[in-house]
């Protein structure tokens, strides 16, 4: 892969078993590096399975129907396995106790990069950096079971953001935050707006000011 | 009116060192509908816990209808007022929309009826729901699955609500849909504590904005 990382599905449909219609009809996306998409569309509506359908969770891991391909430049992410794809296209889920596996903060930042062996120095700047711009710095010795529905939320977006893939998935980043902490978050955002692609899948309006281009499922 | 929930000299503290809240007075009266706002991690959630009897262990004086707060059987609590939680599949019951209603029907019902079916059908509409009403919970979408436990507030209109982040996954369409349900609420005199992010989401019916900061309330409208 080299260093424009572009995005592209064409024709892309996902049905699950139990379903007789598709929940996703022909979704086409084209997409590079240093743009920042929001994925609209009202309950239902499939911005969960199209999030997760790029990053590979489906079919891989969530079984479904699935029609057309997704390609990071040339490579067509079904090739890979999620433990290849997930260093250069990852997700934040939208229920952050799915997510967040270890008992304190810090390791939960660690764990991503640790995993890829980037040097102790650089996971530690990263972590650094990333909940100084999020405003959790102080929470990074914390049990992770004692935070708030909210500061979960944010740990999950700095975790991704330590990870530091290449493509961003964030499905509903805004829910359970205050006015200042979502500020926070599109001030990270754009601090790593050149460098990567996001993808912001929510039903409310809170990054319609940062994002370049809306996409509506319906 | 005399108040529903009565908090005096009120703090509370997980760890017995750093307070949550912190010596506050606070009256809720059963007929208005009262904002909690604040900063992620200031203590909305923890104050929904306490008035639901989930947590203990607090400071100070709480009454519920003028008697001792600790000596209100949890039954009787719950026959008065509705927990929603945050985390959405906490409050599921059922395994389809279908489902959940029906047993959210057949717990608070004092007497049999039959248009319980109706009732059913008109409750799943409403939310629009009447689509899915069979699909298994665990396929619908975060946002369907709080329209689900979002419906179950219509069985529940002669309690008081606490509503904890009730617009999370929820789209537009299902906000006014809360709110609608909100105003007639609030028209039967019946009122709500509502913990959000997003007070403006809730201002047209809002009695009180109270925001928590730095373990000490502020009345910011009302």
């Amino acid at each position: 892969m080299n260093d424009d990382y572009l995005l592209k599905t064409s024709h892309l449909f996902c049905k699950f078993p139990s379903q007789k219609e598709w929940l996703l009809k022909d979704v086409s996306i084209d997409t590079k590096v240093g743009e920042i998409i929001l994925i609209k569309g009202v309950n239902g509506s499939g911005k969960t399975t199209l999030l997760s359908l790029l990053c590979g969770i489906i079919p891989k891991e969530i079984k479904a129907e699935v029609r057309g391909k997704i390609h990071i430049n040339d490579v067509e992410i079904s090739d890979l396995t999620l433990a290849q794809s997930s260093p250069f296209i990852s997700m934040t889920f939208q229920e952050p106790d799915y997510q967040l596996s270890f008992p304190k903060v810090i390791y939960e930042l660690a764990f991503g990069p640790e995993n890829l062996k980037i040097s102790r120095h650089e996971i530690e700047d990263r972590i650094k950096y990333v909940t100084e711009l999020l405003k959790i710095d102080h929470l990074l010795y914390n049990d992770i079971a004692t935070l708030s529905y909210g500061q979960k939320k944010l740990v999950c977006i700095a975790s991704i953001m330590t990870l530091s893939p290449k493509i961003l998935l964030l499905d509903e980043p805004d829910d359970g935050l205050s006015f200042a902490s979502v500020e926070q978050v599109k001030k990270c955002i754009l601090a790593y707006r050149n460098e990567k692609l996001f993808i912001i899948a929510t039903t409310k309006s809170y990054f319609d000011d940062i994002a370049d281009r809306k996409i509506t499922l319906s | 009116m005399k108040p529903l929930f009565s908090l005096n000299n009120f703090s509370f503290s997980y760890d017995g060192k750093a307070s949550i809240l912190d010596h506050i007075d606070l009256d809720l009266r059963r007929d208005e509908v009262v904002i909690l706002t604040g900063e992620n991690g200031s203590g909305k959630s923890t104050l929904c816990n306490i008035l639901s009897k989930n947590i203990t262990g607090f400071r100070g004086n709480v009454f519920f209808e003028e008697k001792d707060f600790s000596r209100i059987a949890p039954s009787y609590l719950f026959s008065k007022i509705v927990y929603i939680k945050e985390q959405t599949q906490q409050n599921l019951l059922g395994a389809t929309p279908y489902e959940d209603i029906a047993i959210w029907q057949h717990r608070f019902i004092h007497k049999y009826t039959k248009h319980l079916k109706e009732e059913r059908a008109f409750i799943l509409k409403k939310f629009e729901l009447d689509t899915i009403a069979d699909k298994p919970l665990w396929e619908c979408s975060a946002g369907q699955q709080k329209r689900t436990v979002l419906a179950s507030l219509l069985l529940q209109s002669h309690k008081f609500w606490i509503l904890d982040e009730p617009l999370y996954s929820i789209d537009e369409d299902g906000r006014k849909i809360l709110l609608s349900l909100l105003v007639q609420h609030k028209t039967h005199g019946k009122g709500a504590v509502i913990a959000t992010n997003n007070p403006n989401a809730f201002s047209i019916i809002a009695d009180r904005i109270i925001e928590i900061s730095k373990s000490k309330i502020t009345i910011l409208f009302g």
